[in-house]
């Protein structure tokens, strides 16, 4: 039973692991093996979480029929605790609204209600989704297939359901958008999504990442000065997975022979956890640690004395890294062999060496999800690739360093007309020589002719008053109209706003699906829509049937504002960009209209 | 039992860059000098300080050599000369570079970012960095548009969203407290989020990602070389700044898909590295295949449609905008479907036109008609008469009279500069600002 997703909490104030399998949620007690909690995924009937920014992070779980449920704190501190919650609450969300699905109750979320009642222009066979294996694994698996085929709405309709769900919960407008006009049938789900289809992809992005497994060896070291080795969880999960060496010892000898404590201490002091270390063996260790016949028999012999490998590789090595493949230029040339690479000269090393080996090769496999016991991961992949050999061969054997990067020029630009690109200066620059002709010393000469009676001029000078007054009247009202906007900004109250807004915001979208059906934008076959001639049309058509009321609703906005005592222009002058857009919509579609349609 | 201690030092090092293990093993000591020791592990074993801040203390002045006659010019020379050498490695002749870019900066978050091989931290100078970054990038490339996007605790994490405005990139990259690097990082899933949020975008554009990893591991959920191909096929662009040193998959990653991969030396380094990527990159040729196919490979361009808006005073009352749907009184309007967007260059909200401003197209013609590189006049000879031009055309300073003597490869011994289309000569200093900022000759204009 493959678990999916696992963290650490308290439930009822002792620490354990929650677990999220394939059809259990459950909790296992720290030290325990079997779980204490485990509630079937059917049973489950709602999840509610504390706060975002609360001091504790908590997930509740309600079942049909208990509705106290299971209340759990994520131990992790604060930003893990939320992003293990979230991925509990991901995945439960989809457990929970699969149970209401299939027991046919109406469903309670505002926004949840809101799709299930759009989704109906697309088929959703409730049957098919409960019969579907859908966990963890499934999804991801099938975001993978996502991934690689670019998601047009309704391919995968639980997948693609939940990630638009998703969606609009990040959104509270869109979802609202989405409720005015979706859900009241003005356009159809397919085409609301029409054009929005990158916010479906950014959010199959985030909720198909999964974290991948940290290649960080277990190195459990004392902490603190008198040698406690704090044992935690996690710590616990580890080794077990590093070393199956001890999960082995700890399933024969724990509750038999030794308790879970000793077992731990024991293990610590032994020569077995000596050998796991990651740093070479120390020698002052080894005089420290003492025999311990329950460990001892799991010590893997020591390693130090055979060179050998212990499992041959039966690939060819890279030629790059081969040591032997230069052998017989030696024999040839009489060159002296390298004596400072010599596998495995240095014996202390051994151990890590395979350590590390071996560590490498657990992790890419459980990255892969591929068993590539005896294939090592550069040649699985060429084969995967399909790559013979003699290109292998070819490929490892040429050092990319030492050859020229490829200097490709680019594509050069040729441009008609370019020489016109110029034109603009050089008729400013022409314009400039004119200007230098002049004869400058006469110009200086008149210039100072003019100054020389500049005091009495000057004492001549009158200043009309009116055309000053009027300049300054007119500065005056500039700056009072910027005051004005800056002042009130915002003092329509808040319910008719919203009407506003929520118009504006129709507006728009219909205005968008009018555009986008009159002027498709440039798409390179990636999302070929709406494709014929003839439906783009119905769709403009339809549009322009919405859009042409607009004008009315606006109207009565106004009226709703003059009622309520609100300045009813400045509602008119807020609306006035939709009013003219949805005026140019129109008009460009009549006369689109008139002279016969243009293919 | 030397040779013990020696084996010794040697793995430790080994295993730190193999396994990435964040924790070195000191046997219990404490953390502090835990970090410190790693530090060390990470620079060449000689320097063995005591402390952290000797680390600091270089000669850099000791780099700038003063010539016989205590002057600093010779050294001047030096700088620029190499300056002239490298922007005469550039291609001479006009190319296709898509100045319509959209690029993903995609910023190394994990725990890694905290060593402090550069000061005060590598994060801090890459915030520092990626800022000026995002600034110089904008201002290069008006058309553009970038998203943010942090690899941080295994996950990524989008930052910021592909905006055009780049003071909404600066404000999401300005708080380092919302930033502080955690965990481990992970490329597969950081590019899969930064390639998903490219998908959607027209391929006239050109999709990048500019990746500043500072981690010598990354942990992956799944191949990443499958995301390499799809990146391929989806003709992403991949550029990496590495901090710590080149690692195989990150140089594939830009090797594939034709990006341009550097390690940084040191916090300069990292600036030039980064800063290469600025100008818009030039439209490469399909492979052969397709250059087969169109002889002349140059393969014809379609028109992309756009549009100049009407823009409405400040003091406008204040209407509907279409992008927030809230009341401002600033806006701009789209020439084709009068709808009210806030911020231009941006695809319209409601039609899709782009919308430009003209000085956005200006900003961004430079890089698609460079200046050509002037020649360095070798001597008098090639001066046809030095009386009718006596000084530089830009400037009018006089040219020397007098012939300089230790003179480095690419400098011009009379300091003339000329430029090979209009033949005029320039002063040095003219022709490091005609390149660099005017980017166009003024002898060429008339």
């Amino acid at each position: 039973m493959p678990t999916m997703v696992t963290a650490n909490v308290f439930y009822k104030k002792t620490p354990g692991i929650l677990e999220l399998t394939d059809s259990y949620l459950q909790w296992t007690q720290n030290g325990q093996k079997a779980p204490s909690v485990r509630v079937p995924h059917a049973e489950t009937s709602s999840l509610f979480c504390s706060k975002e920014g609360a001091s504790q992070v908590k997930l509740k779980i309600a079942l049909f029929g208990d509705d106290n449920g299971h209340n759990f704190t994520f131990i992790s501190p604060n930003p893990v605790a939320l992003g293990e919650r979230e991925k509990f609450k991901a995945e439960l969300t989809t457990i929970i609204a699969r149970n209401r699905k299939s027991s046919e109750s109406p469903t309670k979320l505002p926004v949840f209600s809101s799709v299930s009642a759009a989704s109906t222009s697309q088929p959703l066979r409730t049957g098919a989704i409960s019969s579907r294996p859908s966990t963890s694994r499934a999804t991801s698996v099938s975001s993978d297939n996502l991934r690689a085929t670019p998601i047009i709405p309704g391919t995968d309709p639980a997948a693609d359901f939940r990630h638009r769900k998703n969606v609009f919960m990040n959104d509270p407008e869109l979802a609202a958008l989405h409720r005015e006009l979706v859900a009241g049938g003005h356009i159809s789900e397919a085409e609301f999504w029409e054009g929005r289809e990158h916010l479906i992809y950014a959010q199959v992005a985030q909720d198909s990442q999964r974290k991948g497994k940290s290649g960080v060896l277990v190195d459990p070291r004392t902490e603190t000065v008198d040698g406690v080795i704090q044992l935690t969880p996690q710590l616990i999960h580890d080794t077990f997975e590093q070393y199956p060496v001890v999960a082995k010892a700890y399933h024969e000898t724990v509750p038999s022979k030794l308790t879970e404590a000793e077992f731990w201490t024991r293990y610590f002091r032994s020569k077995l956890f000596n050998a796991h270390r990651a740093s070479i063996r120390s020698a002052a260790a080894q005089h420290v640690v003492q025999d311990d016949p329950i460990f001892d028999k799991y010590l893997e012999k020591d390693d130090d004395a055979e060179l050998e490998p212990r499992r041959q590789r039966d690939d060819k090595v890279e030629l790059f890294v081969d040591l032997g493949a230069t052998r017989e230029d030696h024999e040839q040339v009489g060159n002296e062999q390298d004596i400072t690479m010599q596998a495995g000269r240095q014996k202390g090393a051994l151990p890590l060496i395979r350590k590390f080996n071996e560590h490498s090769e657990r992790l890419l496999n459980s990255a892969l999800q591929v068993v590539l016991s005896n294939i090592p991961l550069e040649c699985a992949y060429q084969i995967s690739r399909g790559e013979g050999s003699s290109t292998k061969r070819k490929r490892t054997t040429i050092d990319e360093d030492l050859h020229n990067p490829e200097s490709s020029a680019g594509i050069a630009l040729e441009m008609q007309d370019r020489q016109r690109y110029f034109e603009g200066q050089m008729k400013d620059t022409q314009h400039n020589t004119l200007k230098e002709k002049l004869d400058v010393t006469s110009i200086i000469r008149n210039t100072v002719l003019n100054l020389q009676q500049w005091d009495t001029n000057f004492a001549q000078l009158k200043v009309e008053r009116k055309p000053y007054d009027a300049a300054l009247l007119s500065m005056t009202q500039n700056v009072h109209a910027r005051l004005d906007v800056k002042v009130r900004k915002h003092d329509i109250p808040e319910d008719l706003f919203r009407q506003m807004r929520s118009c504006q915001t129709a507006a728009n979208e219909f205005l968008r699906h009018f555009w986008t059906s009159t002027c498709p934008p440039m798409t390179d076959g990636q999302s070929p829509s709406l494709s014929t001639p003839a439906q783009r049309a119905a769709k403009a058509a339809k549009m322009i049937g919405y859009l042409s009321k607009t004008p009315e609703k606006i109207a009565a906005l106004v009226q709703t504002a003059q009622q309520q005592g609100i300045d009813p222009s400045r509602v008119e002058v807020a609306m006035q960009p939709v009013f003219n857009a949805v005026g140019r919509a129109l008009t460009s579609y009549y006369n689109k209209k008139t002279p016969g349609p243009r293919s | 039992m030397n040779v013990d201690s020696d084996s010794d030092i040697s793995i430790s090092d080994y295993e730190e860059n193999e396994a990435g293990v964040s924790r070195s093993r000191t046997k219990g000591k404490k953390k502090a000098t835990d970090k410190r020791k790693k530090d060390k592990a990470k620079r060449k074993p000689k320097d063995v300080q005591a402390y952290t801040w000797e680390a600091n203390f270089a000669r850099s002045w000791e780099t700038v050599q003063e010539d016989e006659g205590g002057s600093l010019q010779g050294a001047v020379n030096d700088w620029m000369a190499r300056g002239r050498r490298k922007r005469l490695l550039q291609p001479q002749n006009a190319i296709r570079r898509t100045i319509i870019r959209h690029m993903v900066l995609l910023i190394d978050l994990s725990s890694s970012m905290m060593d402090r091989d550069m000061r005060p931290t590598r994060f801090a100078v890459t915030l520092q960095y990626a800022r000026e970054f995002v600034l110089e990038w904008f201002d290069q490339n008006p058309l553009g548009q970038m998203a943010v996007v942090g690899m941080r605790a295994g996950v990524g994490e989008r930052i910021c969203d592909m905006s055009g405005n780049p003071q909404d990139v600066l404000k999401s990259i300005s708080d380092r407290h919302k930033l502080e690097p955690i965990g481990e990082p992970s490329l597969q899933n950081s590019i899969e989020m930064a390639r998903n949020s490219m998908n959607h975008l027209p391929t006239h554009s050109s999709r990048e990602i500019l990746i500043i990893f500072g981690s010598l591991t990354t942990c992956d959920p799944g191949n990443i070389h499958d995301t390499l191909d799809e990146c391929v096929k989806n003709r992403i662009r991949i550029s990496i700044v590495a901090l710590a040193a080149e690692m195989k998959i990150c140089r594939d990653l830009c090797d594939k898909t034709g990006g341009q991969f550097g390690v940084a030396l040191n916090e300069g380094h990292f600036k030039d590295l980064l800063f290469e990527l600025v100008p818009p990159p030039a439209q490469r040729a399909l492979p052969r295949s397709s250059a087969a196919v169109s002889s002349s490979t140059n393969p014809a361009a379609d028109l992309i449609m756009m549009g100049f808006p009407t823009r409405l005073p400040d003091t406008s009352p204040p209407s509907f905008c279409v992008c927030h749907s809230e009341l401002r009184s600033k806006g701009f309007l789209c020439p084709r479907c009068l709808a009210k967007i806030c911020d231009v260059p941006t695809d319209c909200d409601i039609c899709g036109l782009m919308i430009v401003s003209s000085p956005h197209l200006a900003r961004s013609y430079h890089h698609l008609f460079p200046v050509k590189p002037y020649s360095a006049v070798a001597s008098f000879d090639n001066v046809a008469d030095p009386s009718t031009s006596p000084s530089c055309h830009a400037c009018s300073k006089i040219f020397p009279t007098t012939a300089l003597h230790n003179i480095v490869d690419g400098m011009s011994a009379i300091g003339r500069y000329r430029c090979p289309d209009c033949e005029t000569d320039f002063c040095s200093d003219c022709d490091v600002f005609v390149h660099d900022v005017i980017h166009c000759c003024p002898g060429c204009g008339e």
